[in-house]
């Protein structure tokens, strides 16, 4: 059951390097292994937390002669996977989520060149967005951040046109920048403790001045990957020009940096408030602003962006509200709050995400730039109700959700942030309730504009296996707008636990110990490994 | 939650309220002829603007909120040099509010 850990991550990046070997035989024998390898996929990550909320929190120490022994010898850097109920329950709904995408991805983008291409990186993508979940050490988090960086700036260029190079390099120009305050940010923490195992250091730091510079380029290089008011000008770009299936991995991209964020800031700095203040301050102009700017919007991807921003903002809302309550009756709520949003984001603004691919698809706007800037203004789609009622339903389902109304998900979570944010201030309360009424605005005009009135031309057929796809994703959002308190039970709650507590971290400085007492000395070990290293330089 | 959100009593009653319209809709009358004045919507009074478009329906609050937006609009240019700019001015308050407080 260790190894599942490992093999979540590795299984789609040997696919990904596969793939072109097995174009030349067959794109129908390279299509089939990415389900394969994505059906796979589930079942490891769904065994794995199946076997971490029986067995506990998993370690796994790569390269090493057992799993376990995560002190590292002759060369002292070693990268260390950790998995606990919250990082494989998140592995596992991603994981759901990215292959239901790539089903709806077969079905919608048929008709484009180079999709071997496209599948590559979608699997890179995902390689990123599990390994951040599962990232135990500072080198391996940095390389995660780059494989998802490089990856999401593929997915943008993909579609080859003059406005998807010009996103590209605004894209790339910004996150050159985030990786090298992230990079300084990690080499300010090795300069200090010469190690960049995250356990290590969480036992080790002092929280000196230059660990509070390390917090801050470290936190805003992941705030950026986050994507929240105001480092969210790449999103904009991004989503503006990506095809439907990017742009979904690139909201689980983010949503899997919070979880980074989070456990950085919790585990290692043990609970910085100013930089929880800031956190929360900045999630609550994300929903205000996300939301303003997606009002006055009329390109329907670019919606789709702001709406994120401010979905995601709900999260950071929620969780950094929690740690601000801490030892406080309502901290657990508020964050069970922002971990249930997290699910529920992804399920909505995917659906949603969905729902505007197929509208795309089935008005026919295949020329390339059009395809990228549909515009509400000049009424291009209109009285789409008529010929598609099942879609006009789904989108009025989104809407419920996205805007927490009741019986669906987005309420059950946005509830239950809105009473335990209350007890912080009843400000922020107001905000994210304020944020919902504007977002029910901005999606009202949306259902106004293209489903309602006289079909203007027409249409052809929805993609069958992508309505399913949207079948499925409105399904688990109504399942758990009925059932929220099951799910947060069964689903929830042991990942709230798991954030809050420190077992994971524990455990691994326990292992540790454990090897220092077959090896006489871990310390010793590690300081000799180091002496060697420089030794050698 | 578990007091006040019922989401499955809230489902019957909104079924129920359903069913109510429902039973109002089949009390409508059946013999309108399509196509004419029948099937207008009768407004009192003055008539109103025909040439509002449904895009401007936020006009109001676009209005009241034009500074706003104008700011929102200046930070937003599509040039790298102000993404850049902005991600190292609110690095430098994250830092500061590390720092200082």
């Amino acid at each position: 059951m260790r190894n599942f850990i490992i093999l979540v991550i590795t299984i789609p990046l040997l696919t990904a390097f596969l793939l072109p070997l097995l174009k030349i035989f067959s794109k129908k024998l390279s299509n089939f292994c990415i389900g394969l390898n994505l059906i796979l996929i589930n079942i490891i990550s769904f065994f794995l937390y199946k076997s971490i909320l029986e067995n506990g929190n998993i370690i796994y120490s790569v390269g090493a002669s057992a799993p376990s022994i995560t002190a590292p010898s002759g060369f002292p850097i070693r990268i260390i996977l950790t998995a606990n109920a919250l990082s494989s329950f998140l592995a596992m709904f991603f994981t759901i989520i990215a292959s239901l995408t790539f089903f709806y991805s077969l079905n919608t983008l048929k008709e484009y060149a180079n999709l071997d291409k496209f599948y590559i990186l979608y699997l890179l993508l995902l390689v990123g967005i599990l390994g951040f979940l599962f990232v135990g050490d500072f080198f391996t988090l940095f390389v995660f951040y780059e494989i998802s960086s490089i990856s999401t700036a593929g997915l943008i260029v993909f579609l080859r046109n003059k406005e998807n190079f010009k996103s590209t390099f605004h894209y790339l120009s910004i996150f050159s920048i985030g990786s090298l305050f992230l990079l300084l940010g990690i080499g300010l923490l090795y300069s200090q403790y010469g190690f960049l195992n995250m356990a290590i250091i969480s036992q080790k730091i002092q929280l000196s001045f230059l660990d509070k510079i390390a917090l801050s380029f470290i936190g805003s290089a992941l705030l950026l990957k986050v994507g929240v008011f105001p480092f969210y000008f790449w999103k904009i770009e991004a989503y503006k020009v990506s095809p439907i299936s990017a742009i979904i991995l690139s909201i689980l991209s983010s949503l899997s940096a919070i979880y980074v964020m989070f456990k950085i800031v919790f585990y290692i700095f043990g609970l910085n408030i100013p930089f929880i203040i800031a956190l929360t301050l900045l999630s609550a102009l994300s929903i205000l602003f996300g939301n303003l700017l997606a009002l006055a919007q009329k390109n329907l991807k670019k919606i789709i962006a702001y709406l994120a921003i401010s979905e995601l903002g709900y999260i950071i809302l929620g969780i950094s509200s929690g740690f601000l309550m801490q030892n406080s009756k309502f901290e657990f709520n508020a964050i069970k709050g922002g971990l249930f949003h997290i699910i529920n984001d992804a399920l909505d603004i995917g659906t949603l995400s969905l729902i505007i691919g197929v509208i795309l698809y089935i008005a026919k706007i295949k020329n390339s730039l059009s395809y990228n800037s549909v515009s509400l203004q000049q009424n291009e789609i209109r009285g789409l109700a008529h010929k598609y009622p099942l879609l006009s339903i789904s989108f009025l389902l989104v809407i419920l959700a996205l805007s927490g109304l009741p019986p669906l998900n987005g309420f059950a979570s946005k509830i239950i942030i809105y009473e335990s944010i209350f007890h912080l201030n009843p400000a922020l309360t107001i905000i994210g309730v304020l944020g919902s009424i504007l977002t029910l605005a901005v999606l009202i005009k949306i259902f106004a504009l293209i489903f309602l009135g006289a079909p203007n031309r027409d249409y052809q057929p929805a993609p069958k296996i992508a309505m399913v796809v949207i079948f499925i994703f409105l399904s688990f959002m109504i399942l758990i707008g009925l059932f929220p308190m099951q799910f947060t039970n069964y689903f929830i709650n042991p990942s709230v636990k798991a954030l809050i507590s420190k077992p994971g971290y524990k455990n691994n400085i326990h292992l540790q110990q454990d090897n220092q007492e077959q090896n006489h000395s871990i310390i010793h070990l590690t300081l000799h490994s180091k002496q060697r290293y420089f030794n050698y330089i | 939650m578990s007091i006040v959100y019922q989401p499955k009593i809230l489902l019957l009653l909104f079924s129920l309220i359903f069913f109510i319209i429902y039973l109002f809709y089949l009390t409508g009358e059946k013999k309108y002829k399509k196509d004419t004045v029948q099937t207008i919507a009768y407004f009192s009074g003055k008539t109103p603007y025909q040439n509002i478009k449904l895009q401007n329906v936020y006009w109001g609050f676009f209005k009241n909120f034009e500074k706003l937006y104008l700011f929102l609009s200046k930070i937003q240019r599509e040039n790298t040099n102000d993404y850049v700019f902005m991600f190292i001015i609110w690095l430098t308050f994250i830092l500061l509010t590390i720092c200082l407080i």
